[in-house]
């Protein structure tokens, strides 16, 4: 009788019957795919190894000794005095400052222009959503072209007025990472105007019309009204584009692929760079665990106090 | 009745198929796009199968980079090739390091220093261990575009040290001609700037000395001065606007459009640079090839080469039929089609006489007379010390570093491995 209404239970309650059906398979592929590497990232982060063999503490019959060779914090001493590290997590941060001083405010100005249903504004939306839909590597293709100085854009622009040299943003120190944040922000913005379309046309019209019969101008129901009501898809928007920051890979290599002389590297092109390209697997592992503890403290300290209670 | 008429099928099914079991060889190249180079692969293996029944000779093609990033992993893999392409060098030592190669039979080894060529395969050969076959015989030197000399008034053919080169580029500034293209993104074309030098300064002594950590290894007088003169170099502009963000490919289809004087690349770019020119490239009658000129007061020579030592190699799973296909693969018959035809310089030095190319024949006699063969640095020295060279050529190219913290930061690097 006790298990015959269990049974019953399981059956009827969509909750928890939800749960069993949907949460196992994504647990073994958050497990296998994610929590996995990490672990094993930080097992092979203390290790000088070149990749060969299944793990560098593995013993290889061939050398009659392991595939890799143990140097404890040496990795990590490596990473934090390498200037090119040095500058990409500058360039991390640049992309993070960019994305809240710019990029959302940008969005926000756009959403609050063309959220409401309407032709025109249905169009705008498209336009402005068109970046990103279109494959990071293409766009980073994109603008390698326009910015060229022999045949792109940037050629015509620097005949047009009149330079004796042509410019190539890509090819110049400070100028190549600023090409990047542009291409980031034209890439990105119309993904946060998004979020915050959808957060603007869920606010109930009585409560606007209620405060334009008290007289509120267009600005002040903007600020009083609407940016406090979207205020959990703001920190959801710049929930995203921090860790998006962290991310930041697909763009670099077709523009720069990092340089000039290591000066555009974010921390995944410098991973990329640095632990695979070098061969240097656990080096690589010791910036991707670096990696990993940035984001997680982030991720823990927004969680806990600006998204609290949301 | 059923389980009668089922057997009589499988028995049908069984005699259709043929009994001798079938030998699969696979074969890992980088990419092969020039069709002389692809077409002379393709018509080697049809051969190769059709001669030897039961074996079945497969190559893949893979560029470049994801060909380097991708080989660990395949290595390890139960779909690891039977030979692959070798730079030879720091990478492929770890390869045989670590046991992933399969060392010839000594017998095998004597056989094919006979023909192929004795230094080729010391190239791939490791702690006295033989793994593979040379291939194409790569050599690095100065080309110059005569149309833009002859207007410039000048003859490179008189060039015999840096500082002559030096004033070569003054006059071609003051003319108003692009000295040199460079694909500085891709770094490694900068760094045959640096290795020249360092060559000529150090010679074989002082570059053997550095490997081994001798002599403070990278962090000593001969590196330093070595980054000085290739700072000296840059600071006299001598590559064409924003060279920095150029790769290889572009900075070698503006070569072939005649954009500069000098080009410091390999005999590949022949083929390379009339394939991304967008007229189809400078003809031999417009070219001219010289060698890195001699620096004053250098320990080294000015016959002394920088290059490749390329080939195929074993691996550790390779069938026994992998061998007698290499044999082919690099052998004489197939190295003395390339060398007449044109698609690369032959290690075989029984083919080296078949070069017909004027160009090719230029690089061929600089290989020839070569006194010490040094294997681009960053090849020769692993992807970790190698990339450093690279990195810090292209940092001096920017003026991000000094030539003493360049030499303190490749023995540092050096040190670590």
């Amino acid at each position: 009788m006790q298990q015959g209404s269990l049974w019953q239970k399981w059956i009827h309650d969509d909750r928890l019957r939800m749960i069993i059906i949907f949460v196992p398979p994504a647990i073994l592929v958050f497990t296998v795919f994610v929590m996995l590497p990490m672990i094993q990232a930080g097992f092979f982060s203390p290790w000088k190894w070149s990749g060969y063999g299944p793990a560098p503490w593995a013993f290889n019959e061939a050398t009659d000794a392991t595939f890799g060779r143990w140097v404890g914090e040496r990795n990590f001493d490596r990473m934090f005095g390498h200037s090119a590290f040095q500058q990409a997590v500058w360039n991390s941060i640049l992309v993070i400052v960019v994305s809240l001083l710019i990029q959302l405010p940008l969005a926000l100005m756009l959403a609050l222009m063309i959220y409401r249903t309407s032709r025109a504004n249905t169009i705008f939306r498209l336009v402005f959503f068109m970046p990103y839909i279109l494959a990071e590597v293409a766009t980073g293709l994109i603008f390698a072209f326009a910015l060229d100085g022999n045949y792109g854009l940037s050629a015509w622009f620097s005949q047009m007025l009149g330079l004796e040299e042509a410019w190539f943003p890509l090819a110049e120190k400070p100028w190549a990472f600023y090409a990047i944040l542009a291409a980031l922000v034209w890439k990105y913005f119309g993904f946060h105007m998004m979020i915050y379309i959808a957060g603007l046309q869920s606010i109930s019209s009585e409560l606007l019309e209620s405060a334009e019969i008290d007289g509120a101008t267009t600005w002040q129901k903007a600020i009083y009204i609407k940016i406090p009501l979207i205020w959990p898809a703001i920190t959801v928007s710049i929930f995203y584009s921090v860790l998006g920051a962290l991310q930041v890979f697909d763009l670099v290599m077709p523009m720069t692929a990092g340089g000039p002389s290591n000066s555009s590297h974010t921390l995944v092109s410098y991973l990329y760079n640095f632990g695979f390209i070098r061969l240097d697997v656990g080096f690589g592992s010791a910036v991707g665990v670096f990696l990993f503890v940035t984001g997680v403290v982030f991720a823990l300290v927004y969680r806990n106090t600006v998204q609290k209670g949301q | 009745m059923k389980q009668g008429l089922i057997a009589a099928g499988l028995a049908a099914a069984m005699a259709a198929t043929p009994v001798i079991a079938e030998t699969e060889i696979t074969v890992l190249s980088i990419n092969r796009d020039s069709t002389p180079w692809k077409g002379l692969y393709d018509d080697v293996v049809a051969d190769f199968n059709a001669n030897n029944p039961g074996v079945t000779v497969t190559v893949e093609y893979m560029e470049d980079e994801s060909f380097k990033q991708k080989l660990p992993t395949l290595l390890q893999s139960a779909s690891a090739p039977d030979m692959f392409f070798s730079w030879s060098g720091g990478v492929f030592y770890e390869q045989a390091e670590q046991g992933f190669l399969q060392a010839l039979p000594d017998d095998v080894v004597a056989a094919w220093q006979q023909d192929l060529s004795p230094g080729g395969m010391a190239a791939l050969s490791h702690n006295g261990k033989f793994y593979g076959a040379p291939e194409a015989s790569q050599n690095v030197a100065i080309w110059y575009n005569k149309d833009l000399a002859a207007q410039l008034g000048v003859d490179p053919t008189t060039i015999a040290t840096w500082d002559d080169l030096l004033a070569m580029v003054k006059v071609a500034k003051d003319g108003g001609v692009t000295p040199f293209v460079v694909g500085g993104q891709d770094k490694w074309p900068l760094h045959f700037f640096y290795s020249f030098l360092a060559m000529r300064i150090m010679g074989q002594d002082g570059m053997t000395a550095s490997a081994a950590g001798e002599n403070g290894g990278f962090n000593n007088a001969d590196w330093v001065r070595a980054g000085e003169e290739y700072v000296r170099f840059i600071e006299m502009e001598p590559f064409q606007n924003g060279f920095m963000g150029v790769k290889y490919d572009g900075a070698t289809g503006l070569w072939g459009d005649g954009e500069s004087l000098f080009h410091l690349m390999g005999d590949w770019d022949l083929g390379a640079s009339r394939g991304a020119a967008s007229n189809g490239g400078l003809t031999n009658d417009q070219m001219g090839v010289i060698p890195f000129p001699m620096v004053e007061g250098g320990k080294g020579a000015v016959t002394d080469t920088l290059g490749g030592a390329s080939g195929f190699v074993l691996t550790a799973k390779a069938e026994p039929e992998a061998i007698d296909f290499l044999k082919v693969f690099m052998g004489v018959e197939a190295q003395k089609r390339a060398a007449s035809e044109g698609v690369y310089i032959p290690t075989v030095p029984s083919a080296g006489g078949l070069v017909e190319d004027t160009i090719l024949k230029q690089f061929a006699a600089i290989g020839g007379a070569s006194t010490y063969h040094q294997l681009f640095l960053d090849q020769f020295f692993g992807s970790s010390l190698g990339g450093a060279i690279n990195d810090v050529s292209a940092q001096m190219a920017t003026g991000d570093i000094t030539p003493e913290a360049a030499a303190e930061l490749l023995e540092e690097t050096r040190e670590f491995q």
